[in-house]
């Protein structure tokens, strides 16, 4: 099996992050982890995820 | 009576003994006299010998002294032809490794900082070997009719050269890349204009590169599809400064491979009978180490902590190097994470990209060693089989296919992720000037996005519980996982559900 993905020498960027950094850090301040966890309860339909992810999110 | 005849015997004896003595004396001075004349004559007779031993050795010495001469002049004759033999030698391969290059400036700055030599048999067996028919009939065409005309170096970098310098991989250069000098820009183009008439290339087409995506470098990145008898393949050729621009006139260095600014040795291999010129192995290792880096600064991530950022690309590009001949496959990661640092000129990416892949490799190194292995995983799930006996191969074969796997499948993960992503955002700031009804429609459509990334997220999450931390060749195919995961699942739905808050405040408005 041959999986080649040509792509070893190209000298222009790939793909580039969505949401910049900064931003991320902008929507964490507008949204409090509450917030979040209830948001992503309803939306999933899990508490546990959504404690899991705003662990995650909001380690700091 | 006795006594008298006694007496007489014993007066005869001494009488007698007196002659006998005179007798003796006589007959000794004889001898003396003998042998004092055997002496003399004798010593004469040595004297005589020693004297023609001495004029023999003499003579023999002066014979020997003209021989040892002879023989010193024959030394330095020969001496001397056989440097003259060496250097003509010499030169004719120089000439010979440059031959296909007739308009090449050989006393130019750029060529002495240039050596071209024959590729190894083994370098040119693996070329012919591992490089494909169409491929190499893409080189040989463009090559012989535009390359090898220039003045200043010029060598394939990428697959083409990297494929050549490693024992075990299955990887199949689909495209052709080339480096070579602004000065020879000009005359490369109207030749490929010219072919471009002739049906043997097209679309082609030239762009100037930006550094970092930002402003312009310089340099010129010449694109085309070149014609081969099974369809065509993609050129890229980036004209760049050489030593003149660099050293004269104080230009930057625009390429990732400085050829004919930095000292090179580029490697002539035979393809389909014309010459070519390949980078050697050095420098595929400092293209994809550069490469690395490359991949690490491309973002520009102000205000972020964890700058470092590995994409698909990168992920390659770090099993490429640890793949090369010269390195040792198992330990190889803390090798480059040294050289990056090493990197000519030294750079704030490079320090950036290697504090990265070193928290990534910590990280990597934390994780359980033990069970099946992300590699071996994913050769199951994709049903693939490596058939050979040997281990080594196995191991770099199977390494290189799982790392293509999760190559285009994060790469098309994350453009999905940020299509959607993209269409999303927008649907939501639409609804949030509209109706209800569209914040409802959006959030609905915040809810449906979620499940897909919770599909993805879990995806990935099976994938790093494959990890075995002690088989390091998951390292190669582990190290996307984080960023897939910090710089877009995880900020996608952050925003995602501060707009499904906004959302829901609009609809209780």
């Amino acid at each position: 099996m041959n999986l080649n993905s040509n792509n070893d020498v190209a000298m222009e960027p790939n793909t580039t992050p969505p949401i910049s950094p900064g931003d991320h850090e902008e929507n964490k301040k507008q949204l409090s982890r509450e917030e979040f966890v209830a948001q992503y309860t309803e939306a999933s339909g899990s508490k546990k995820d959504a404690e899991m992810l705003a662990n995650e999110i909001y380690k700091d | 009576m006795d006594i008298e005849k006694n007496q007489d015997n014993k007066n005869e004896f001494i009488k007698s003994s007196e002659i006998n003595q005179e007798i003796l004396e006589l007959k000794n001075k004889e001898k003396k006299a003998n042998i004092k004349k055997g002496y003399s004559q004798n010593k004469e007779l040595i004297k005589g010998l020693a004297q023609k031993a001495f004029e023999l050795s003499n003579q023999k010495e002066t014979e020997l002294d003209i021989i040892q001469k002879k023989v010193k002049v024959l030394d330095k004759q020969d001496q001397e032809l056989s440097t003259e033999t060496e250097n003509k030698i010499e030169q004719e391969i120089k000439e010979s490794n440059i031959d296909h290059l007739p308009n090449y400036q050989v006393e130019s700055e750029e060529a002495k900082l240039t050596e071209i030599i024959s590729a190894s048999e083994n370098i040119q067996e693996r070329f012919e070997e591992k490089i494909s028919p169409d491929m190499k009939e893409a080189i040989a065409l463009v090559c012989g009719r535009v390359f090898n005309k220039g003045t200043k170096p010029y060598e394939l970098i990428g697959s083409n050269s990297y494929i050549a310098h490693t024992e075990y991989s299955e990887k199949i250069s689909e495209d052709l890349d080339i480096i070579f000098s602004l000065k020879d820009l000009d005359m490369n183009l109207a030749e490929l204009k010219t072919m471009q008439e002739e049906g043997l290339i097209k679309d082609l087409s030239t762009e100037e590169l930006r550094k970092f995506g930002q402003e312009k470098n310089g340099c010129i990145k010449v694109s085309c599809l070149i014609k081969t008898t099974n369809g065509w393949k993609e050129m890229e050729a980036f004209a760049q400064n050489m030593h003149d621009e660099v050293v004269n006139q104080g230009k930057d260095t625009n390429g990732l491979i400085n050829l004919g600014v930095d000292k090179h040795r580029v490697e002539v291999v035979v393809v389909n009978g014309v010459k070519v010129n390949i980078a050697n192995e050095k420098t595929v290792e400092e293209l994809y180490l550069k490469n690395i880096v490359n991949e690490f600064a491309l973002y520009d991530l102000n205000g972020w902590e964890k700058k470092g950022s590995v994409s698909a690309k990168a992920l390659q590009r770090i099993f490429n190097v640890i793949n090369l001949d010269s390195q040792r496959f198992e330990d190889s990661i803390n090798q480059i994470i040294e050289n990056i640092k090493n990197i000519d000129p030294p750079t704030p990416e490079a320090e950036i990209a290697q504090k990265s892949l070193r928290n990534l490799w910590t990280q990597f190194k934390a994780l359980p060693a033990e069970g099946t292995g992300l590699v071996k995983y994913l050769m199951t799930e994709n049903n693939i089989n490596i058939e050979t006996n040997d281990n080594r191969e196995r191991k770099v074969l199977s390494t290189e296919a799982a790392v293509d796997i999760i190559t285009i499948e994060t790469k098309k993960d994350m453009q999905d992720m940020s299509d959607r992503y993209q269409d999303l955002e927008k649907k939501c700031q639409e609804a949030l000037l509209n109706s209800p009804e569209k914040s409802q429609e959006a959030i609905e459509a915040i809810d449906a996005e979620i499940k897909l990334l919770s599909i993805t997220g879990l995806k990935y999450k099976n994938y790093l519980n494959q990890v075995n931390s002690a088989d390091k060749n998951d390292f190669c195919v582990y190290a996307a996982m984080p960023q897939l995961r910090n710089h877009f699942i995880l900020p996608i739905i952050t925003r995602l559900m501060k707009n499904r808050k906004d959302l829901k405040d609009k609809i209780k408005q």
